[in-house]
């Protein structure tokens, strides 16, 4: 599957291809996708930011690490015997938690929330999701050199089909 | 219909919708909220409703603009319209008219294009297969499989998205992966009947 940026969410999947002068974005359904097209020679500006999506960051140490360090708390304050069954997996369960926490809020932090506001006739239309950085640099770098090129071919087909302005200056002057 | 260029100098901030006018292309930041971000703006082509032909006196005219030339009947109203309020959906042409008044949901709806996806309903069905009960439907994905199939490679032959989305080898998988859970499906009934009849002798 040749995608050019995929969003995973709870509240749903997205898929972003950029094919034959469109941006294509797929919303993934259970039996259909729903597509949207934008087409590069309407889109008026992109506009893109990222944020750190600290509630996600949050609920991941609520849920997974204060449970792993209180796990490992009461483990070691009772005094860690290795020779117990229960212990042993009470540390590697919270070591478990603790490293799952560390690891989930390291990569939200690292990939961070980015939002890529597309302009259309003075409408916007928002695609948000959390997107591997290299990936996202290299879409932007291709929807944005992609809109350049379809637009800068339409100015260029645009200036040749016009006529040009009659300046006057192959016309005869009458002097007086 | 002709084309003009715009060019486009200033975007909303989307922090505090202040009119911001980047000085380059990528990294801005807006002053007054300190949003940080990146823009890249455009000359898009703006397309520019030309006049309706005016009618003549044996000519039939537009329903809502009376001195205009009739191009189109409304597929909603059955009306004569002209050039300026055509709205061409799927194929279909209606009057703005008619699609003002039908709202902006219908309206959207009418726009709104849906890809079929014979993976994702291989994929449901995979799902389906471990939730007890559910599984009895077992046997029938094996003709299921080889219709999403033949489906999924039509659709590769008719959407140039499709065939994108989806390779050969995948559409190959698709009966294949079926056939097997169906097959383990009918494995597991066969087993368990012998066991019972066992007991029962």
């Amino acid at each position: 599957m040749s995608v050019d940026l995929r969003s995973n969410s709870t509240l749903g999947r997205m898929s972003f291809i950029l094919m034959d002068g469109y941006l294509i974005q797929l919303e993934h359904r259970y039996t259909e996708d729903r597509v949207r097209k934008f087409r590069y020679e309407s889109i008026d500006s992109v506009i893109i930011w990222q944020k750190a999506p600290w509630l996600r960051m949050i609920l991941c140490a609520v849920i997974l690490g204060l449970p792993g360090i209180a796990i490992l708390f009461f483990s070691f304050r009772s005094g860690f015997n290795s020779n117990d069954v229960g212990e042993t997996f009470m540390v590697v369960t919270g070591s478990f938690l603790c490293a799952l926490a560390v690891g989930l809020i390291t990569w939200y932090f690292y990939c961070k929330k980015t939002t890529i506001r597309i302009v259309r006739a003075g409408n916007h239309h928002d695609l948000s999701g959390m997107f591997r950085p290299g990936r996202l640099n290299r879409f932007r770098t291709r929807l944005v050199d992609g809109i350049r090129n379809v637009q800068s071919r339409l100015q260029a087909q645009h200036m040749e089909s016009s006529p040009a302005p009659d300046t006057g200056a192959g016309s005869p002057t009458i002097e007086l | 219909m002709p084309a003009t260029q715009q060019i486009i100098s200033q975007f909303t901030c989307p922090g505090c919708s202040a009119i911001l006018m980047p000085t380059g292309h990528g990294a801005t930041r807006c002053l007054s909220c300190g949003w940080r971000g990146e823009a890249y703006l455009f000359t898009p082509s703006m397309i520019v409703a030309s006049g309706a032909e005016a009618a003549l006196p044996d000519d039939a005219t537009c329903i809502h603009h009376p001195s205009k030339k009739a191009t189109a009947v409304c597929s909603g109203t059955g009306d004569y319209v002209c050039s300026l309020c055509a709205v061409d959906i799927n194929g279909q042409t209606y009057s703005a008219e008619y699609l003002n008044g039908a709202g902006k949901a219908t309206v959207g709806k009418a726009f709104d294009r849906r890809l079929r996806r014979p993976d994702s309903q291989a994929r449901l069905y995979m799902v389906l297969f471990l939730i007890p009960y559910a599984n009895v439907v077992g046997a029938f994905l094996i003709p299921h499989g080889f219709i999403l199939y033949a489906r999924a490679l039509r659709l590769r032959r008719e959407d140039e998205l499709f065939a994108r989305l989806m390779s050969k080898t995948s559409v190959v998988l698709l009966p294949i992966l079926l056939s097997l859970i169906g097959l383990f499906w009918i494995f597991i009934i066969v087993v368990l009947t012998m066991t019972i009849l066992r007991q029962v002798q």
